[in-house]
């Protein structure tokens, strides 16, 4: 079976754009969350957030005049660009010079573009033809008919960012966009892996772009699964004995997956290897996780069978740590369950402590923190892990500075929304 | 676990034809179609429906229903239709749950009207949305769990709740081809050996008047049905339409050992992208590969293949080039048709409900004809089926699904003797 490697990574997170931005603001405990200014959200809808940054994108894609100029107008979907750019050209993965494309696929998760985006511009439509006795369809699309509505972008509004990447950057290989809730590119990382592996392609663009919109913060203010926590210094405390629901966030996180042989016959510089994947569903409710945590112990414990490792060869695992009562309790029992005593040696941190849960891009963003853990030997701290939960009694780095370790493999869990858990192994490539 | 072969053993479909395997199989012999010229010109005739959808008689946690969307219920009803179909049990997935793996196309229109409720009444004379009045009580009006409805993977995982499937489990949302794929990566799911059996297909959503505004403007759908016509120079577009297919895929030995029936096995999967817009010689040479590629997985020749289940759905620009490519790579010899004449074009599910009819057509050796033609591309030149449905006893056939996104898929189909 094929060996596969990360030979590129790009980032945009609410610190800015980069890699390293992120890496160096993660190891200073620093606070990316903040109160979100460019949606109007009101009452008791939670109003902090990882905010996507406001970026220039001109001194990124003005080096490239053909990846300006096709690049689409959505600003948040210009700003992934900048992740995928950094990514590529760390690998030196240059898909326009090459002959063919047919063997890199695209496997990146985002959100699907929806019309929640216009919403200014159908309210006076939706207020029209809602009345008493309910939504009358045929009025509402009558006046879709005669009304002439604003500027909108040109998405199909089944377009999704593997489509613009393909076409900015000419790549004929296989798509697939692939949905798990909080731990879709944790999938898309794992469904690369194994197409490399197993020999249907030689190179993936892989990871998860997001950024948050009306619906996901009133969807999730309603379920319950946000903090109530208005201060964004202090409301994201992933595994601390206050936390009470997660912080959204948004951002990108790419990374250039080869296979072995394509990464050396390009002569690239090889970032760490993947590998493990592990993958089982909950089946058991939509909105909680098991709290005996079957599947997300089985899903680490497969991880590592794939990777044929011990528990104690693990130094460090990114926690999908979201900051719930739930989610960092049984992700908890999940570790103990699968690594057994080792489990209390092993450094944990959680990322979304410091830039909020960016849903489809978390998992990306957190396999690159994994990969910066390997490459450096340190370790970032989880902001705001100040008081020790009783049932919570593993080693979460707590928030202060970054720790040294020796470190050989780093686990990356993700765990989603319907049951959905994913780990993922990097290893330091030797 | 070895690398095996997969078959399919079991399908659950709603499509304008009906609800389930039988009536679909009872539409093929007698020549129906699921799509009625448009009586009366407003937005509840321009969308072919599925009819007489009653979910609660198929979905088993009936207090959930009131949260589910429609994608949802069309999902967990055609699991059940599916799991029937196969002569499985729930049972028979809890045995063995992580061995059962679910991969699933998920269409997600994103319409507005589900906010409406909340929205409408925080939106002033002007209107102009008071975020203030939303933000404290109009927001509100949504129910909790309203969340669930805007995740494209909850209905996914619904159906792994409904019967305790605890292996790989994920959504694919690749627009127009999500369904096909899926049935493609369920395909190598089991050739790896990473699962016994698979749920897997696509389920497309509630196709809402603002999402169905916006396929109008963009020149993909009609407005009435009978402009749609697949492999005609006059076709206006395709016909929009409801419906969700869904497969049991075993692999071979699990088959052969409960005796199950098999539709066909999968034999071959291609997956491209053709990333420019382009169109004729040079969008045909994209489909071209991608049916090659898919023959070359198969191990077959073209001269293999006896009918062609094409991706049509009455688009010029696709459908020339589609006819174009086939008549390069197979000349007159298989028959050609496509699923979309007769259910339309049902968006995330198209290819999957297209690999349904390529299965009838297999088994029972009677191929549909096309409908609503007037002049087609490369007639003669192609082996179209017209006016009514052909017998012939095929061994092989190809299906594609390319997207008017830029996504080709295809799929390639053996016929087993079993059933």
């Amino acid at each position: 079976m094929r060996r596969v490697v990360v030979t590129g990574m790009g980032a945009v997170t609410p610190f800015g754009a980069g890699v390293d931005l992120l890496w160096n603001s993660l190891l200073s405990n620093k606070n990316g969350i903040s109160k979100i200014k460019h949606l109007e959200l009101h009452g008791d809808i939670v109003q902090i957030a990882g905010v996507l940054p406001t970026l220039d994108h001109q001194p990124f894609l003005e080096k490239d005049p053909v990846l300006f100029t096709r690049t689409p107008e959505d600003d948040s979907v210009r700003s992934f660009f900048v992740a995928v750019y950094e990514a590529l050209n760390q690998a030196g993965l240059h898909p326009l010079k090459m002959a063919s494309t047919d063997m890199i696929a695209c496997c990146i998760a985002d959100r699907k573009m929806g019309l929640i985006q216009y919403i200014e511009q159908y309210a006076p439509l939706l207020k029209a033809v809602n009345k008493e006795n309910g939504f009358d369809n045929n009025s509402y699309y009558n006046l879709l008919k005669t009304t002439r509505l604003g500027k909108m972008t040109r998405f199909d509004d089944s377009d999704s960012i593997n489509h613009f990447v393909a076409r900015i950057y000419h790549i004929t290989g296989p798509q697939l966009s692939v949905a798990t809730a909080c731990a879709s590119s944790n999938t898309a990382i794992g469904e690369a892996f194994m197409k490399i592996k197993y020999g249907y392609v030689e190179a993936a663009i892989v990871g998860g772009a997001y950024n948050l919109d009306l619906n996901s913060m009133i969807g999730f203010t309603r379920i319950g699964a946000l903090t109530s926590n208005p201060d964004p210094e202090i409301a994201c405390r992933p595994f601390d004995a206050r936390r009470d629901g997660f912080v959204m966030g948004s951002g990108c996180g790419i990374l250039i997956l080869e296979s072995l042989e394509f990464a050396r016959c390009r002569g690239a510089s090889i970032l760490g290897e993947i590998v493990g994947y592990g993958y089982f569903s909950d089946a058991y409710r939509s909105t909680d996780p098991d709290p005996k945590a079957l599947a997300s112990t089985a899903t680490i414990q497969s991880c590592l069978k794939m990777a044929r490792i011990y528990p104690e060869e693990i130094g460090y695992i990114n926690a999908h740590g979201t900051s719930t009562k739930m989610n960092d309790l049984t992700e908890t029992v999940a570790i103990k369950r699968a690594l057994k005593e080792h489990a209390y040696q092993i450094p944990i941190s959680s990322t979304k402590s410091m830039i909020g849960h960016s849903i489809m891009a978390s998992a990306a963003i957190e396999g690159i923190v994994c990969l910066k853990s390997i490459q450096t030997g340190l370790v970032h701290p989880t902001r705001n892990w100040i008081e020790r939960d009783p049932e919570l009694d593993l080693d979460y780095v707590p928030n202060q500075r970054p720790r040294e370790i020796k470190l050989k493999y780093a686990l990356s869990n993700s765990f989603g929304f319907g049951g959905q858990n994913s780990s993922i192994l990097y290893r330091k490539f030797f | 676990m070895l690398s095996t072969n997969a078959v399919i053993t079991g399908i659950g479909i709603l499509s304008p034809i009906g609800i389930g395997i039988e009536a679909h199989l009872y539409g093929l012999k007698k020549g129906f179609t699921g799509l009625k010229p448009v009586q009366e010109k407003i937005f509840d005739h321009f969308i072919a429906k599925v009819p007489d959808f009653c979910p609660g008689e198929y979905i088993r946690n009936k207090k959930a229903l009131k949260f589910f969307s429609q994608q949802t219920k069309f999902g967990c009803t055609a699991a059940e239709l599916a799991i029937r179909d196969a002569h499985l049990t729930p049972e028979v997935f809890k045995q063995d749950s992580q061995n059962n793996a679910l991969i699933i196309g998920a269409g997600n229109t994103l319409g507005l009207r589900p906010i409406a409720e909340a929205l409408v009444p925080c939106v002033n004379e002007q209107g102009l949305i008071d975020y203030v009045e939303f933000g404290e009580t109009g927001y509100r009006r949504l129910p909790p769990l309203w969340i669930l409805s805007r995740l494209p993977n909850t209905t996914a995982g619904q159906i792994s709740i409904e019967y305790g499937i605890q292996g790989l489990n994920y959504s694919i949302v690749n627009g127009v081809n999500s369904g096909i794929v899926a049935l493609g990566e369920a395909f190598l799911l089991i050739k790896h050996g990473r699962a016994f059996r698979v749920i897997c297909g696509g389920i497309e959503d509630e196709i809402m008047p603002d999402s169905f505004h916006r396929l109008l403007q963009d020149s993909y759908a009609v407005e009435m049905i009978e402009d749609s016509k697949p492999f005609c120079h006059d076709s206006q577009g395709f016909a929009c339409s409801e419906g969700t297919a869904l497969f049991i895929i075993e692999t071979e030995a699990e088959a052969l050992e409960r005796q199950a029936k098999i539709y066909g096995e999968i034999v071959g999967y291609s997956n491209y992208y053709v990333p420019e817009r382009c169109k004729d010689k040079q969008l045909a040479i994209h489909f071209k590969k991608c049916m090659l590629k898919a023959l070359e997985m198969a191990g077959i020749s073209p001269m293999k293949v006896d009918f062609i289940q094409a991706s049509a759905g009455g688009i010029e620009r696709l459908d020339f080039a589609e006819a174009m490519a086939i008549q390069e790579i197979f000349g007159e010899r298989p028959f050609v048709t496509t699923a979309q004449a007769h259910v339309g074009n049902t968006l995330v599910a198209s290819g999957s409900i297209s690999v349904v009819f390529a299965c009838l057509g297999l088994v029972t050796g009677l191929i549909a004809p096309l409908q609503n033609y007037t002049k087609l591309y490369f007639d003669p030149g192609l082996h179209y089926i017209k006016e009514r449905a052909v017998e012939a006893q095929s061994h092989y056939c190809l299906i594609n699904s390319f997207s008017h996104l830029g996504e080709t898929c295809t799929i390639i189909l053996k016929k087993r003797s079993t059933i």
